[in-house]
């Protein structure tokens, strides 16, 4: 595989992450799986990034703003666990809709 | 070829992941999902990170997830969604639709040759500030968890009250 | 005396560093028992004076000198949008320290509370230095990750919980955006410095807008542009006051710089940006207005003008982005800074009376608009505070949110072009709507008989005073004297649009 042909397949790889990501945010109920849904869309931009860098003639570059993407984006997805379990202790379920109290 | 393999795996497990109802099902597939997006990176030319999102994406999320839905509980939730299905879909597509068909144009020019590359260097020379940073970022992580989780006696009286 | 490098290293590290500092010997010396009252309030009190005192340095030394700091490839420049936002930040946040140490007193993890509140405004300090869009992202991800706790301070209570993980989900959604945005304009040019690449854009293309856009999104979330705004109204009033006060006075005000110095490069490209910038001011204005007209509970309410502020302070940047007149810039610099002082102090006000009528009864009641009846009796130092703040907002002259608000009319008015006309006649209907909601509750106060909740209220802590009394102070002296912080907004606002080439 040469490297030329690669990136339209990368590049397709990350809208189709995006969008599945974006589309579980919208449609999902479940709060644990809208931390999944926030990974996902982090791939995306994961993949994004390295192959922007690797365009740019700096792979380097990439390599360095996609490590700290993901260091930041497993502090946020534990962050959302915990408060996913922290929701759960005290509403006893984890139901977006039925958590829902807040008035407009 | 191997590429095109790959992404549609990858893309593939993040579509089963959304979809499964099971909550551990779904952090597997995402592992999946995070280690087939691990070798697209190799593919790409960057070994370093692959091997990173390889070991913290489809490793220590894993475990993560696996441990917050041992103490949430599997919990099944009727399917029907916050926003019409329909209407999300068609948002979504529309959406990304429209930025692929901005860029794809641009991006599919060729390659330049990857210039002799190391990448801890780079790193640590010239990103020194968001190494820093990082810091930062697993300090108030962390503040975060053991705020919420801890369980503090006195704090249970007046739970709930004035709601 | 010390070089001006390190004080420039001092003012964005000190924050940092003393954060986890604040919490250990918060920790420490609590859980020994020999404090009767923890001590990280009062630390974190001394942390931000001395930052206060190393930007006082600054300011001094930035007449003669240029501040820059270099580290590897990211440069972090102190120039005059940092001196006006870092100094918001750290005016804002003694106050909000001064305010909670009663505030927050007994509550468990208060160290953890001023632990996060440094983190956050030394992440909101650098985040207005740097000029390296991926720095700017991380500094960025680090002012919402320090919030999330903040947000979900009470994490006994369901509406606090809920208010942070719908805060949390639309944060990191919206940074996910960014992150794609950066990609498409690394790929375009192949470097991450702001300046740099403002250099290297100059003909429009479609990826370029597309990662506008997503910058747009991104940012927008944070900056709270309808419809990208449902997280606020929440997470404002479910958050402590102290927090209520810095999200809406500071943290949004930084996701809008953020962004406008991101789409700044952008307007050698391109002129759409300014126009859709525009059009989100006159969507935030009207959502903004309509919703809190209807809502009952006091902490919503100025939440939802929250929403409604930010389209005031968009309406200056959206003409300065669209004509490349600073004056638009210059007034919207103004009332941003108007907005932390009014929004900060109406935020501090309800929170005293939710303090006095609640927390101090042991009760995390929601504030209710009824609950003010009669207040002013009891309770007549917060009350004039708050009439004070609502009425500012509200833009009645002569204090100092009459002033901003106009500047920010005229200088768009006086573009003379019949769109930017409209929009300003629209804007104005829209602060007399304001005050349909504003104007009551000030006739609450002062004119009903004292509600049940006022009559069962404790007596007001005394530290709660000097904040009130100060920030009041100063609405109505700007009121009177609008330049008198001119010297900062005026080169703020010269300064965000570097590169318009207008």
């Amino acid at each position: 595989m040469n490297s030329i042909e690669i990136l339209p397949v990368v590049i397709a790889a990350v809208f189709c992450l995006l969008g599945i990501g974006i589309y579980a945010l919208l449609v999902t109920r479940n709060l644990i799986k809208v931390v999944v849904a926030l990974q996902i869309m982090v791939k995306g931009a994961l993949l994004a990034l390295v192959a922007a860098g690797r365009l740019a003639g700096n792979v380097d570059l990439g390599q360095s703003m996609a490590l700290t993407v993901i260091v930041a984006d497993t502090i946020v997805a534990v962050v959302g666990l915990a408060l996913a379990v922290q929701i759960r202790r005290h509403f006893g379920t984890l139901d977006l809709k039925s958590i829902a109290t807040l008035r407009k | 070829m191997w590429a095109i393999l790959v992404a549609a795996g990858a893309v593939g497990c993040a579509v089963i992941a959304v979809s499964v109802r099971r909550l551990l099902v779904s952090a597997l597939w995402l592992a999946g999902a995070s280690a087939l997006t691990a070798l697209l990176l190799y593919l790409l030319g960057a070994p370093e990170i692959a091997a990173i999102e390889l070991s913290v994406g489809a490793g220590l999320v894993t475990v993560l997830f696996v441990f917050a839905i041992n103490i949430a509980g599997e919990e099944p939730i009727e399917k029907k969604s916050v926003v019409p299905r329909w209407l999300a879909g068609g948002i979504i597509l529309a959406a990304v639709g429209l930025l692929a068909f901005m860029d794809l144009p641009r991006l599919t020019m060729g390659l330049p040759e990857m210039a002799g590359n190391d990448f801890m260097l780079n790193f640590w020379t010239n990103r020194r500030l968001d190494m820093l940073l990082q810091l930062i970022l697993i300090f108030a992580g962390v503040m975060a968890v053991v705020g919420l989780l801890s369980e503090d006696p006195a704090k249970r009286e007046h739970k709930e009250e004035g709601k | 005396m010390i070089a001006t490098k390190t004080a420039f290293t001092l003012l964005i590290a000190l924050p940092l560093v003393a954060a986890p500092l604040i919490y250990l010997i918060g920790r420490l010396v609590y859980r020994s028992g020999k404090a009767k009252n923890n001590p990280a309030g009062w630390l974190a009190l001394i942390v931000l004076l001395l930052t206060a005192g190393l930007w006082v340095l600054l300011y001094l030394r930035k007449k003669t000198e240029t501040l820059v700091l270099i580290t590897g490839q990211v440069t972090m420049a102190g120039d005059a949008v940092f001196l006006l936002m870092s100094i918001t930040a750290i005016a804002l946040g003694l106050m909000v320290v001064m305010f909670s140490i009663f505030y927050m007193r007994a509550e468990p993890g208060e160290e953890k509370f001023y632990a996060l509140l440094s983190a956050n405004i030394g992440s909101i300090i650098g985040l207005s230095a740097t000029t390296d869009l991926f720095n700017l992202w991380v500094w960025f991800e680090a002012m919402a990750v320090t919030t999330y706790l903040l947000v979900a301070f009470y994490k006994d209570l369901p509406g606090s919980l809920e208010s942070g993980i719908k805060y949390l989900v639309q944060s990191a959604a919206g940074s996910a955006l960014i992150l794609i945005g950066i990609a498409l304009v690394v790929a375009e040019t192949g470097t991450l410095e702001l300046n740099l690449m403002a250099e290297m854009l100059r003909e429009p293309n479609a990826l370029l807008l597309a990662a506008g856009g997503l910058f747009l999104v991104g940012f927008g979330v944070k900056a709270a542009l309808v419809p990208m705004h449902t997280w606020l109204p929440d997470a404002h009033s479910q958050a402590p006051s102290g927090i209520s006060m810095m999200l809406s006075g500071i943290v949004i005000e930084a996701g809008l710089i953020a962004m406008l110095r991101v789409l700044g490069v952008f307007l050698q490209v391109t002129n759409l940006f300014g126009p859709l910038l525009l059009g989100f001011a006159a969507l935030n204005m009207l959502v903004g207005n309509l919703m809190a007209l209807r809502q009952t509970e006091v902490k919503r309410m100025l939440a939802y003008s929250s929403v409604a502020q930010v389209g005031y302070i968009l309406l200056g940047f959206g003409t300065a982005f669209t004509l490349g007149v600073s004056d638009g810039s210059i007034s919207a610099f103004f009332h941003l800074m108007n907005h932390a002082l009014m929004k900060g102090l109406a935020f501090m006000a309800a929170g005293v009376l939710i303090y006095t009528l609640f927390l101090r009864n042991g009760s995390h009641a929601t504030l209710k608009v009824t609950d003010l009846n009669g207040a002013a009796r009891k309770y007549p130092l917060a009350a004039l505070a708050f009439s004070i703040a609502v009425l500012a907002l509200g833009g009645l002259p002569p204090l100092s949110g009459f002033m901003s608000k106009t500047a920010v009319f005229l200088t768009t008015f006086y573009t003379l072009n019949p769109w930017m006309i409209a929009l300003v006649i629209f804007a104005a209907l829209n602060a007399v709507l304001s005050l349909g909601y504003y104007a009551p509750l000030v006739n609450r106060m002062y004119r009903l008989e004292a509600s049940e909740a006022v009559k069962n209220g404790a007596p007001m802590p005394w530290l709660m005073a000097l904040p009130l009394i100060l920030m009041a102070l100063l609405i109505v002296v700007m009121g009177f004297y609008p330049m008198l912080l001119s010297d900062l907004f005026i080169p703020a606002g010269v300064n965000i649009l570097p590169y318009a080439g207008f």
